[in-house]
C-alpha cells in the first residue's frame, strides 16, 4: 500500500515541476541565507572562544584591581609568598594585534595554548628573549619580532613572556590580572588580609569580547531570521497551492482504500525528504555567502569592538546539522497548517469548493485577529521596552502584525476600487483580483517583509552616515595626522614640527577599565581645538576649564550609559576620584572613552609613549609643510595622514560595517520577488476556468494578459505603499530601541525620499519581470485549452 | 450474504436545521447479484452507496460486508475494507491526474497488494484502451476515462462493486457500451454489484431492483 501511495502523490511533483521547484527553491535560499549568517557566527566564536582559552579566561578563576586599575608587581609577588598559586597576565595591543603576556613558569596549563612547535626555542622563550607564538598573519603584522607559527593560537594574537609584553606596550610592572591557579595549598592567608583591593572574577562561561559582540551577532542573526522568514512564506505557500490542488487525489486515495493517518504520515515524510534535499543545497549555498561575508564582518568586529575574527571559513558540523534541523524545523511549520486541515476534512468534503471558500474565510478572520493582537502588543512594548531582547521583540510584533494584516488591508482597497468602478472589464478585474488575492498573498507579504526591512535598514544606515559624517566633521578638526615609529622619532618630529605650524596636539592613550567597563582614556592638551569643536551631549559649567585643571573628566555616551553615570558623577581614574564633567558623542566607537588632562595622563600613566599627533596648520601650508618634513627628517609618507584621509579610512570602516546587512537585504529582497514569480506561474494554470469565461465572452487573451500584468503591478505598488510606514516604523525602532541596547548611542532619525522612490521603483519592475513570464503564456493559450475548461475534461 | 444492510440511519445538518436522508434502510445482496439502486435526486441514494463503501458513518444502523460490520469501524479499518473488498466507481471518474492510465489501471489492486498484470492487461484490451496506456487522464475523453475508472476497479477483483451512476456524464452510445462491459466483467469475477442509477433502462437491466424515496425503500 505504501509504495503505490507514495508512487501517486509524488507523481504530483514530477506532473509539477515548477511547483517542485519554487518549494526546494524557497526552502534552499532560506536556509541558504540563514545558515550563511550561522557560519559567520560560528566562525566568530570559535575565534572569541580561541581567544578566551590563550586567557585562560573560562578556565580559571582570576584576580583583578576592584577599581579596573593594573595590579602591582609587589601586590603579586606578596599573594606568591602568601601560598597563592597565581599567574599573572597583561594584554594589550601593537600595530593591532593582540599582545598577550604571561608567565610560562608559573601559569597553570591551558593558558596560552601555545605548543612547542619546530622552530620554538623553549629556552629562550621562558628566558623571556622575545620569542612570540603566533598565526601566520601576526608573523606579517610584526616581522620585527620572532613569531613561532602555532595552529591553536588565536586570530590576530601573539602570546609572549610577561616582561617582553610589558616592554612592547609600554606598560613596565604592571599585571592586568592574577590567574589562580585550580589547585591551591591547604591553610594560605585570607585574601582580604594580603591584598583587600584585589577581587575574585569567577571563570566565565563567555569570554568578554563574546559578550560585547552578542549584540552584533544577535543582530545578524535577527537578519538571518527575517530572510528564513521570507524564505517560509515562499515554502508555506508552495506546500499550501500542491495540499490544495492535491485535494481532489486525497480524495480517492482515501475512497480508494487509504486511510487518513497513513496518509498524513506519507506526506509528512515526502516533506520532510524535500527539506532534507533543499536543506542540503542551502546549507551548501550558505557556505558560499559566508565565504562572501566573512572578510567584511571580520573587518566590522576588529573595527568596531576590537574582535578578532579569522577571515576565513572552516566547515563545522555544528553549524551544517544546524542548517538541516532549521530547514527541516521550517518545512514542518510551514506544513503543519496543510496537513492539520488535511488530517481534520471529511473525506466527503475534499473536494467541495464550498468547503475551501469557507475555511479560508475562517483563516483570513483568524490572521486579522492574530495581527490585531500582534500589533496591540507592538504599541505597548514600544513605550515599555527596554534592551536589546525587547527590542528584537518589537520588530518582530510589528512586522508580522503588519504582514498578517496585508490580506485583510489589501482587501479593503480592493473592495473600494470595485465599488467606484463603473465599467464591467472594471468590475470584472476588481472582482477576480479579490478572488486571487488569497492564492498570492504569502508572496506580498514575502515582499512586504523584505521591503519593509529595506526602508527601515537603509533609513537606519542613512541617518547613522548623515550623522557620522558630520560627527567627523567636528572631531577631526586638525589638518595633519603623524604616526611616528617609536618615542625617539616621536621626540625628534616635535621639535622638528613645533616652531614650524600652529599646534601639536598629541594623541595619548592608554586602556583601562572604569566603573567596570573598558575604557579608552586619552591625555588632551588645552586647546582651542577642543574647546570650539567637540559636541556635548550634557555638560557642567566650565567643562573644558575644569578638565584641563586635571579635576574633572569627560566621557563619551557609550561609557556613560552602560555604566550608568551622569553629570557630577565620580569615578575613579588610578586611584583618584574625578567627577564627570562633560558627556558627549562618540558615534561609531563601541567602548567607553575618556578624556582627561594631558599633564594628569602624564603622571598617572608615565610609562605610556605618545606617537601619534594631530597639527593644526592653516591648510595652504600644509601641502608645504609635508614636503619639508618628509625631507628634513626620518619620517615617510606613509607616516604622515591628511585630514581627508583619516575621514575615508573611517568612512571606510563605517561602511564595511554595513556590507553584511546590506548584502541580505538584497538577498531578501530577491527572494520576495522569486516568491512573486513563482505564485503568479503556479497560480497561471489554476487560473483558466476564471478567465475562460471572460475571453468567450469578447476579451482577447492579449488583453487577459495585459490585465494579468497590471494586477501584479498595482498588488506590488499596494504593498509597497504599505511598507513604506512599515519601514519607518522598523527605522524608529531600530534607532530608539535596538541600537541603544546594542550599541550603546541613540541616532537622529533623518527621511530620505528619493532612496525609498528608488526603492520602490525597483519592487515595481521586479513585480513587473515577475508577472511578464506568466501574463505572456496566458496572452498566448491556444483557444482549444480555454475551451476545455466548457467541456469539463480539464 | 455479501452484503446486509440494517436499519441504517443517516442525518445531515443543513441550513434548515437537521435532515433525515436515510430512515431505517435494509436491503442484502449476495455474490454474483446485481442490483440497481433507483430515487430521485435527493433520495439518499449516494448517501446509502457511500455508507456502505465505508466512506461516510451512519448514526445508527448495520453494514455489514463480508461478514464485517463496517459501521463501527475506525478510520484506518474502513479504509482496510474499502481497499480489500470493496471497489467504487464514481460518476466523476477520481482518477489520479498524475499518473499514467497503466498506473492508474493497477492502483487500487496495488493499493490491496494484488499482482496479476495479464488479468490488468487483458482489462485494458477489452475496454479498448491499450493504445491509451502512456495517456495521462487529461489527454482522454470522458468516455475513456470512465472505462479506466472501471478498469480501475475490476483490476483489483473486489467482492463488492458499488457504482454510483457511472455512465452519468456519457452519452447514451458510450454508456451502453460501458455498462455492457461492466456486466460482463462483474459476472465474470463473480463480485455483487450495486449500482446507483436514475435510468430506468439501465435499472432493468439488473437482476433486481430497489426504489429509494425519502430515505425510505418502497
Amino acid at each position: 500500500m505504501i509504495r503505490p501511495t507514495l508512487q501517486a502523490l509524488l507523481s504530483h511533483w514530477w506532473r509539477n515541476p515548477l511547483q517542485l521547484f519554487t518549494l526546494l527553491a524557497g526552502l534552499a535560499l532560506a536556509t541558504a541565507l540563514w545558515s550563511g549568517v550561522q557560519a559567520v557566527n560560528a566562525e566568530a566564536r570559535a575565534s572569541y572562544a580561541a581567544a578566551a582559552t590563550t586567557l585562560g579566561e573560562g578556565q580559571y578563576d582570576r584576580l583583578i584591581e576592584k577599581d579596573g586599575q593594573p595590579i602591582d608587581v609587589a601586590t603579586y609577588i606578596n599573594l606568591r609568598r602568601a601560598g597563592w598559586l597565581v599567574s599573572p597576565v597583561i594584554s594589550g595591543r601593537l600595530n593591532g594585534v593582540r599582545i598577550i603576556g604571561i608567565e610560562p613558569l608559573t601559569a597553570p596549563g591551558g593558558i596560552g595554548a601555545i605548543e612547542m612547535a619546530d622552530g620554538a626555542d623553549v629556552e629562550r622563550f621562558l628566558a623571556g628573549q622575545g620569542q612570540m607564538f603566533g598565526s601566520a598573519d601576526v608573523a606579517r603584522i610584526l616581522p620585527e619580532f620572532d613569531v613561532i607559527l602555532s595552529q591553536n593560537a588565536a586570530p590576530n594574537t601573539a602570546v609572549t613572556d610577561i616582561g617582553i609584553a610589558q616592554q612592547i606596550l609600554g606598560r613596565v610592572g604592571q599585571i592586568d590580572s592574577l590567574v589562580i591557579a585550580p589547585s591551591q595549598p591547604v591553610g594560605q592567608s585570607d585574601l582580604g588580609e594580603i591584598a583587600p583591593h584585589l577581587v575574585l572574577q569567577a571563570a566565565q562561561s563567555t569570554s568578554d569580547v563574546a559578550q560585547l559582540t552578542d549584540s552584533f551577532h544577535l543582530n545578524l542573526t535577527a537578519f538571518g531570521m527575517l530572510s528564513f522568514a521570507v524564505g517560509i512564506f515562499i515554502v508555506n505557500g508552495a506546500i499550501g497551492l500542491a495540499f490544495e490542488q492535491r485535494r481532489p487525489v486525497v480524495r480517492t486515495l482515501r475512497a480508494l482504500g487509504v486511510s487518513l493517518r497513513t496518509l498524513v504520515w506519507l506526506m509528512a515524510a515526502e516533506l520532510m525528504l524535500f527539506a532534507l534535499i533543499a536543506g542540503m543545497i542551502g546549507v551548501a549555498l550558505g557556505y558560499g555567502i559566508a565565504a562572501l561575508l566573512l572578510p567584511d564582518v571580520a573587518a566590522t568586529l576588529r573595527g568596531l569592538y576590537g574582535a578578532d575574527v579569522s577571515g576565513t571559513l572552516q566547515l563545522r558540523p555544528v553549524w551544517w546539522l544546524s542548517g538541516l534541523a532549521i530547514a527541516m524545523g521550517g518545512t514542518a511549520i510551514a506544513a503543519f497548517g496543510a496537513l492539520w486541515k488535511l488530517s481534520r476534512m471529511p473525506l466527503l468534503a475534499g473536494g467541495q469548493q464550498r468547503a475551501l471558500a469557507m475555511a479560508a474565510g475562517r483563516r483570513a478572520q483568524g490572521l486579522a485577529v492574530a495581527a490585531g493582537v500582534l500589533l496591540g502588543v507592538y504599541v505597548l512594548l514600544c513605550f515599555t521596552a527596554t534592551g536589546l531582547i525587547a527590542g528584537f521583540a518589537l520588530l518582530a510584533c510589528l512586522l508580522i502584525g503588519a504582514a498578517l494584516a496585508l490580506p485583510w488591508v489589501l482587501d479593503v482597497v480592493l473592495r473600494f476600487a470595485s465599488s467606484r468602478s463603473m465599467s464591467v472589464t472594471a468590475q470584472w478585474f476588481w472582482a477576480d483580483t479579490r478572488q486571487q488575492l488569497p492564492g498570492l498573498s504569502l508572496a506580498l507579504m514575502a515582499l512586504l517583509l523584505a521591503m519593509a526591512a529595506n526602508i527601515g535598514v537603509s533609513t537606519m544606515v542613512s541617518s547613522f552616515r548623515t550623522t557620522f559624517t558630520g560627527f567627523l566633521e567636528q572631531r577631526l578638526t586638525s589638518e595633519l595626522y603623524i604616526d611616528t615609529r617609536d618615542a625617539a622619532q616621536a621626540e625628534s618630529f616635535v621639535r622638528y614640527a613645533e616652531p614650524r605650524v600652529d599646534a601639536i596636539l598629541p594623541i595619548m592613550f592608554t586602556q583601562i577599565s572604569i566603573a567596570n567597563q573598558p575604557v579608552d582614556i586619552y591625555g588632551t592638551r588645552d586647546h582651542t581645538t577642543y574647546r570650539e569643536n567637540w559636541m556635548m551631549l550634557a555638560q557642567a559649567e566650565k567643562h573644558w576649564d575644569t578638565t584641563f585643571a586635571g579635576e574633572t573628566i569627560i566621557v563619551n555616551e557609550q561609557l556613560a550609559r552602560r555604566a550608568g553615570l551622569a553629570i557630577g558623577d565620580v569615578v575613579t581614574v588610578q586611584g583618584r576620584q574625578m567627577p564627570i564633567a562633560g558627556i558627549y558623542g562618540d558615534y561609531g566607537n563601541p567602548i567607553g572613552q575618556a578624556i582627561i588632562a594631558e599633564p594628569l595622563f602624564q603622571t598617572l600613566y608615565p610609562n605610556v609613549v605618545t606617537d601619534r599627533f594631530g597639527l593644526r596648520i592653516a591648510p595652504e601650508r600644509a601641502q608645504d609643510f609635508v614636503a619639508d618634513l618628509v625631507r628634513d627628517t626620518d619620517l615617510t609618507s606613509a607616516q604622515i595622514i591628511n585630514q581627508a584621509g583619516i575621514k575615508a579610512l573611517s568612512l571606510e570602516v563605517f561602511e564595511r560595517t554595513f556590507t553584511v546587512t546590506s548584502a541580505l537585504n538584497v538577498l531578501t529582497l530577491a527572494v520576495a520577488g522569486f516568491a512573486i514569480l513563482m505564485s503568479l506561474l503556479t497560480l497561471a494554470g489554476m487560473r483558466l476556468p476564471q478567465l475562460a469565461p471572460a475571453w468567450a465572452m469578447g476579451m482577447t487573451r492579449r488583453r487577459l494578459g495585459k490585465l494579468e500584468l497590471t494586477r501584479a503591478v498595482i498588488l506590488a505598488a499596494l504593498t509597497t505603499l504599505l511598507a513604506l510606514p512599515l519601514g519607518l516604523a522598523l527605522a524608529y525602532a531600530l534607532l530608539s530601541v535596538v541600537n541603544v541596547a546594542a550599541f550603546g548611542w541613540k541616532l537622529p532619525m533623518y527621511l530620505f525620499p528619493s532612496d525609498y522612490l528608488r526603492l520602490g521603483v525597483f519592487a515595481l519592475l521586479a513585480a513587473g519581470a515577475a508577472a511578464l513570464w506568466p501574463a505572456l503564456r496566458l496572452a498566448r493559450t491556444p483557444p482549444a485549452e480555454l475551451l476545455k475548461v466548457f467541456s469539463n475534461e480539464r | 450474504m455479501l452484503l446486509t444492510v440494517q436499519d441504517l440511519r443517516k442525518t445531515y445538518d443543513t441550513a434548515d436545521g437537521p435532515f433525515e436522508v436515510l430512515r431505517g434502510v435494509g436491503l442484502e445482496l449476495d455474490r454474483g447479484e446485481t442490483l440497481a439502486l433507483t430515487g430521485e435526486s435527493g433520495s439518499g441514494k449516494s448517501t446509502l452507496l457511500h455508507l456502505i463503501g465505508g466512506l461516510d458513518t451512519p448514526d445508527s444502523g448495520r453494514v455489514v460486508v463480508n461478514g464485517a460490520d463496517i459501521a463501527g469501524m475506525d478510520d484506518a479499518g474502513r479504509a482496510d475494507i474499502r481497499r480489500g473488498t470493496v471497489g467504487v466507481v464514481f460518476q466523476q471518474f477520481n482518477l489520479i491526474p498524475s499518473l499514467t492510465v497503466a498506473d492508474n489501471i493497477s492502483f487500487q489492486a496495488r493499493l490491496a497488494g494484488r499482482s496479476d498484470a495479464d488479468w490488468w492487461g487483458s482489462l485494458a484490451g477489452r475496454m479498448g484502451l491499450t493504445a491509451q496506456l502512456g495517456k495521462y487522464p487529461e489527454q482522454l475523453s470522458g468516455g475513456q476515462q470512465q472505462r479506466v475508472a472501471i478498469a480501475r476497479t475490476l483490476a483489483a477483483k473486489p467482492q463488492l462493486v458499488l457504482a454510483d451512476e457511472p455512465t452519468g456524464n456519457l452519452d447514451e452510445a458510450t454508456a451502453g457500451v460501458v455498462m455492457d462491459l461492466i456486466l460482463e466483467l462483474v459476472a465474470e469475477t463473480g463480485a455483487g454489484l450495486l449500482m446507483v442509477t436514475h435510468s430506468i433502462a439501465l435499472a432493468e437491466r439488473m437482476q433486481r431492483r430497489l426504489h429509494l424515496r425519502a430515505g425510505e425503500i418502497t
